[in-house]
């Protein structure tokens, strides 16, 4: 186990490299990794990732990338992909379309059992308060029809549970055959009827599980939670017993959660980290370049779904929990390159620059230019990147008129 | 790369430990006690800068031990040069000699 995952590590790893340097750069790791002590090896394979970055930074671009157009592709066929998975996998396509919640479902909490049966409205369900134990998870007696409500479907059983999205990841280690398993819950048999996904709307209350039985079954003085469909203008339920005490409970609406609006929210909120981690400024070009502000619209534009729905693909096979860290620094790391690509970019026909070759010493940072200078393999400038960025230094495009295209 | 080129104190180390050890990235990690991370970039841009060179050893031999092949990298005539030049600024890397194995996977 413990040597998988560490092959793991060197696969992540691997990825950074590129795809022709890839295989003997992992041959490499691995043969080594084979004589490190075993107590060594997982800071040995974390070290794979610094070099990976290493062989990364220090690799030219893919000629695939170079081109604009084919650069465009690369990123609009990773958008598709990220995409076509999203639709494909089902726990990302039911947080980016949840099922349509019906009409007007509200939450009652701290309700008596015996309240909730003298509910005037057409359709309610009650659960109570996790009070059951079925092995290591708590469980809740609720109403048979309080998963009909939400529309989600249960399997046919006598004693039907529904476990959570996390107790199925975190009691029985994601099986799945789960579905139909009997389980023993408060010493009675229960067949596991459904798994509700993590991101259903969120039933109030911390029940890992909920037992499905006939309302009569629930106990005399039961308190818990009721879900119920009213007149959308309700805000309150009022009950009037018969001893002439009047209970009112309030109603709260049940959202489906607009998940998509979450996560384009968390991009944005991403985007102002971009500041610290890379320049905003794209250089000093003499002349507009309307294509250049295009192509980078372009670039924004595919990066999104990538990152989004890329996240949304993996983590949702690997580790939900982290989904909304991932795409945070998915999108910073996403950003980050969009900029930098277009740094390095011709302005007239933004393919990469190449060539790039030190120009000054280091030693005379304040009295001459030093830095590095980029040039365009079709001729059109040279691009003076300084090596450290001040307010009288800034990267600078130098275009080449026609005299200069004899060496092109 | 120049002769005269001034090697930083980890580089200087990490062709000293190559020159006087057994030649590959985990015995480099031993000699020195730098971290995986640090060593083998380090010895990328020492083979980008033609101060050392790498060779695969032959399947045969790591076969007929039962252990996967090695990459193996050596000092060049400028490594040698600058190792030289770096003993001279920090002494103290002639000490470094490599450790016996004691213990594997």
């Amino acid at each position: 186990m413990r040597n998988r995952l560490h092959l793991a590590l060197l696969h992540g790893a691997a990825l950074l490299v590129r795809a022709q340097d890839r295989g003997e750069w992992l041959a490499e790791w691995r043969a080594e990794l084979w004589y490190v002590w075993p107590r060594l090896r997982t800071r040995f394979c974390l070290g794979a990732f610094g070099d990976a970055f290493w062989l990364r930074r220090h690799s030219p671009a893919p000629v695939r990338l170079q081109s604009p157009w084919q650069c465009l592709g690369v990123l609009a066929a990773l958008a598709g992909m990220s995409l076509m998975f999203a639709f494909r996998l089902s726990l990302p396509r039911e947080m980016l379309f949840p099922r349509p919640l019906p009409a007007h479902l509200v939450t009652i909490s701290g309700i008596p059992v015996d309240d909730y049966r003298q509910l005037p409205v057409p359709a309610a369900a009650f659960y109570g308060a996790a009070e059951l134990r079925g092995g290591n998870f708590t469980v809740s007696l609720a109403s048979r029809n309080l998963f009909d409500l939400l529309n989600v479907p249960i399997a046919p059983a006598a004693y039907p549970l529904v476990i959570t999205g996390g107790t199925w990841r975190d009691r029985f280690g994601s099986d799945p055959h789960i579905v139909g398993r009997t389980l023993t819950v408060a010493g009675r048999p229960a067949q596991v009827a459904a798994i509700l996904a993590d991101p259903e709307w969120r039933l109030p209350g911390s029940a890992d599980a909920w037992l499905l039985v006939d309302d009569r079954r629930i106990e005399v003085g039961t308190r818990g939670y009721v879900l119920a469909g009213v007149n959308s203008s309700k805000r309150d339920i009022t009950i009037q017993h018969s001893d002439g005490s009047v209970h009112r409970f309030v109603c709260v609406p049940l959202a489906a959660p607009r998940l998509l609006a979450v996560l384009l929210w968390m991009m944005v909120v991403s985007a102002t980290v971009l500041p610290a981690v890379t320049s905003l400024s794209l250089g000093e070009y003499p002349d507009k370049h309307t294509r250049r502000w295009i192509f980078l619209a372009a670039k924004f534009a595919l990066v999104l779904p990538i990152v989004l729905f890329g996240t949304l693909d993996v983590f949702s096979l690997i580790a939900i929990h982290l989904q909304p860290h991932a795409l945070f620094v998915g999108s910073v790391i996403g950003f980050r390159w969009v900029l930098i690509d277009q740094r390095r970019r011709c302005p007239v026909c933004l393919r990469v620059l190449t060539n790039p070759t030190p120009i000054g010493e280091p030693s005379r940072t304040l009295l001459e230019w030093y830095g590095a200078e980029l040039v365009c393999t079709r001729g059109h400038g040279l691009l003076h990147v300084p090596e450290i960025r001040n307010s009288y230094s800034e990267q600078r495009w130098l275009r080449l008129d026609s005299s200069w295209s004899s060496l092109f | 790369m120049a002769a005269e080129t001034k090697l930083s104190h980890t580089a200087a180390m990490i062709l000293q430990a190559i020159h006087t050890g057994d030649g590959y990235g985990f015995s480099v990690m031993e000699m020195t006690g730098l971290p995986s991370g640090t060593v083998y970039p380090a010895m990328r841009r020492l083979e980008r800068d033609e101060l050392i060179h790498s060779q695969w050893e032959k399947a045969s031999i790591a076969q007929a031990e039962r252990r996967p092949a090695r990459k193996y990298y050596k000092l060049t005539r400028a490594g040698k040069v600058a190792l030289e030049a770096s003993r001279k600024r920090y002494p103290l890397i002639s000490k470094l000699t490599p450790t016996a194995e004691v213990e594997r996977a």
